[in-house]
């Protein structure tokens, strides 16, 4: 049985499950974090109640700031105008910074038929509409400064197989702990930039696996799994003195980088760009998920990566969609620019359906994702023509 | 630790002790955190991870710098810039009057710094006195980013034990779990009135029930009227109606008018109303601001 025994840890190859309930699933544990309210789309758009809201708005700025006001006369010295509201602080899009960072690749008429996407956020403070547009070129940024090399395992004793193995079982792992999408994203992204530093032998390898998730938890969960956990979901293949010595050597090799921007930001700026439905947005997060275990897609930014899936989804949904032009600005890609990376996509859609490695499709056939992984547009015929042309 | 000589105990953040340090070879003075990782089963706090991993991307003059993380088998040092004291310390030693144009520089150095961590999607969410750090020059800088976390968008549900009792907004003492950058503007608006006050603290409750109660007698009591989903917040208990009776002059009487104005557009309950880093930096308040801060 998989992950069973220490002395089979040294041969990952042949421990790998091939179902997914091939894990080793034991006594049952409770984590303290069972996914409550991590709807696959949270709150894309404007979910809060306008009415209240607004109201209460209304009361507080057009009544001078009640219930402030009551605690002293209206501040009349201070002239209303030079107070400056919202609206005048207020970055009205199309918005300087991600136009600097695009303006090359748009045209003056491209960008007239760009809508500003949050112009009706001011009221939902969950959508930090204030300081959105700051954040994602921010993000933009950082993806660039943490690249990882499309080749870095060339002359190393793992291999792309075994990559997507481990990840295959990281992410029944994640699974089963019952973590946030961004931890699996995080722990693949730390994987990878500690692999291309740092030479690692085969049996070691799961071991990384397991801390770069060890670490991701621990950066972004409110109650992360305990080491001895980890040390358990290895079937004791590592102990605990081990993961904590690799945590330290993973920090310092990656030196603590652990914000790097993950695709799954920039889909939701997508989908909410796109206006897209719940099941292109599933759609697309599975696609995304898909890629991860693909050695061929690390080369790629998040961002271009979040863009193909919902490009790809889009078509796959409704042929009838286009990539707007708001899509192009808040994306900063065009159609044509990440149409390598779709039929990539589709080449892995179609390799998944008869590979051993299932923990993906399996956890994106369940409903709580829509049963999105097999869907019949999945085998239309713009998949297979594009897994054709891919390179 | 050869590299450094530590020179005294400064004092405890979130998760660790804090040396005052002299570099052996520049001679340059330092601040040393250090973290002991034995006494942690789990490896390296996610304190310690989160605050080394934010502060390595937040370079910004209004907040601490992070110069350099030191790795040994036992513990974990992180090396900061030193400054000569926290803001708790410097109210201490002012002998309860701060001059208005200090408060007012320091008051905008607070909003700088939030605001970068704003834009760069972080929540201090621990801001109080002694997280300000304030050196010779005037500069004041935010410290302490333990509690500190990224966020994305949308914001979705953190922890709710955050926020030292005293600077926690009335959301958060209801339990909001889905709170976001407004949390430490709360914060801002307790430090401003504190700094006004020459150090004397606005809300200093016992409790949770104590620190409601203090900050509805002087703010007045919410309802759904004027904050809509109050009374669906987890924690969420009836209070007294109390009635604005305490005219905010009398609260913080040394501060200008327009600096009662920025005040009460930072302390107020509901969230969503409260002003954020961006617009309070353009608050008139500032208008007449020494220059020399601004740049």
């Amino acid at each position: 049985m998989a992950y069973r025994t220490r002395s089979n840890a040294t041969a990952l190859q042949s421990r790998l499950p091939s179902r997914e309930n091939d894990l080793v699933v034991q006594k049952s544990k409770s984590f303290s974090n069972v996914g409550t309210g991590r709807s696959a789309l949270g709150a894309i758009g404007n979910v809060i109640n306008k009415e209240n809201v607004t109201r209460g708005k209304k009361l507080a700025r057009s009544t001078s700031l009640k219930p402030a006001s009551a605690l002293e006369p209206v501040v009349e010295n201070v002239s209303k105008e030079n107070i400056p509201t919202k609206k005048d602080v207020q970055k009205r899009s199309p918005s300087p910074p991600i136009m600097e960072v695009i303006k090359q690749a748009f045209s003056e008429q491209q960008l007239a038929n760009v809508e500003d996407i949050d112009k009706d956020d001011h009221e939902n403070p969950q959508l930090v509409s204030e300081y959105v547009n700051d954040i994602y070129k921010y993000m933009l940024h950082l993806e660039q400064e943490f690249k990882v090399r499309g080749d870095y395992m060339e002359d190393q004793e793992i291999n792309a197989r075994m990559r997507s193995i481990l990840i295959d079982w990281l992410v029944q792992v994640h699974l089963r702990f019952h973590l946030l999408q961004e931890t699996l994203f995080l722990t693949v992204s730390i994987l990878d930039r500690f692999l291309q530093i740092q030479q690692v032998s085969r049996s070691k390898l799961q071991l990384v696996g397991v801390t770069a998730m060890f670490i991701a938890s621990k950066y972004e969960e409110m109650y992360a799994p305990e080491i001895g956990d980890f040390v358990y979901i290895t079937d004791n293949a590592y102990t605990k003195s081990q993961i904590r010595a690799m945590e330290c050597m993973m920090l310092k090799t990656i030196d603590y980088s652990l914000g790097k921007p993950l695709c799954l930001h920039f889909l939701r700026r997508n989908s909410k760009a796109g206006g897209v439905d719940a099941q292109k947005h599933t759609l697309a997060k599975y696609l995304m998920e898909l890629t991860l275990q693909e050695y061929g897609f690390v080369q790629y930014n998040p961002s271009e990566i979040a863009a193909a899936a919902l490009c790809l989804s889009m078509k796959l949904l409704d042929e009838s969609s286009t990539w707007t032009d708001t899509l192009y600005y808040y994306s900063t890609y065009s159609e044509e620019k990440v149409l390598p990376i779709i039929k990539k996509m589709c080449k892995q859609l179609v390799k998944s359906e008869n590979s051993k490695l299932q923990a993906v499709r399996n956890k994106y056939n369940s409903s709580k994702f829509m049963k999105i992984s097999c869907i019949s547009e999945l085998k239309s015929s713009i998949v297979t023509e594009f897994a054709d042309q891919a390179s | 630790m050869q590299k450094y000589e530590k020179l005294e105990k400064i004092g405890e953040g979130t998760y660790g002790t804090v040396f005052k340090a002299k570099n052996k070879e520049t001679q340059e003075i330092v601040a040393l955190k250090r973290v002991r990782l034995d006494d942690d089963d789990e490896g390296v706090p996610s304190s310690a991870l989160r605050e080394i991993c934010l502060l390595k991307e937040l370079k910004h003059k209004n907040i601490v710098r992070l110069h350099d993380v030191l790795h040994s088998d036992r513990k974990l040092t992180l090396v900061f810039e030193y400054c000569d004291q926290d803001l708790k310390k410097y109210f201490d030693s002012c002998n309860g009057e701060i001059d208005p144009d200090v408060v007012k520089s320091f008051m905008y150095q607070l909003l700088r710094g939030l605001e970068f961590c704003h834009s760069h999607n972080v929540l201090h969410r621990d801001l109080k006195p002694q997280n300000l750090l304030i050196n010779k020059n005037g500069e004041l800088k935010l410290a302490d980013f333990g509690l500190a976390r990224a966020f994305g968008i949308p914001v979705r549900c953190y922890s709710a034990e955050v926020v030292t009792l005293w600077y926690r907004p009335p959301d958060v003492l209801f339990g909001a779990k889905l709170y976001t950058t407004s949390i430490d503007m709360w914060s801002a608006g307790c430090i401003f009135a504190e700094l006004a006050n020459a150090g004397r603290p606005l809300f200093p409750g016992n409790d949770v029930d104590d620190q409601l109660k203090r900050i509805f007698k002087l703010l007045g009591t919410p309802i759904e009227d004027t904050w809509p989903g109050i009374t669906k917040l987890p924690e969420y208990r009836p209070y007294p109606i109390y009635q604005v009776t305490t005219p905010l002059v009398s609260v913080v009487p040394k501060l200008s008018v327009k600096g009662r104005d920025l005040l009460q557009r930072l302390l107020v309950c509901n969230p969503v109303l409260r002003m954020s880093a961006e617009e309070s930096l353009q608050h008139i308040y500032f208008a007449d601001l020494n220059p020399a801060i601004k740049n």
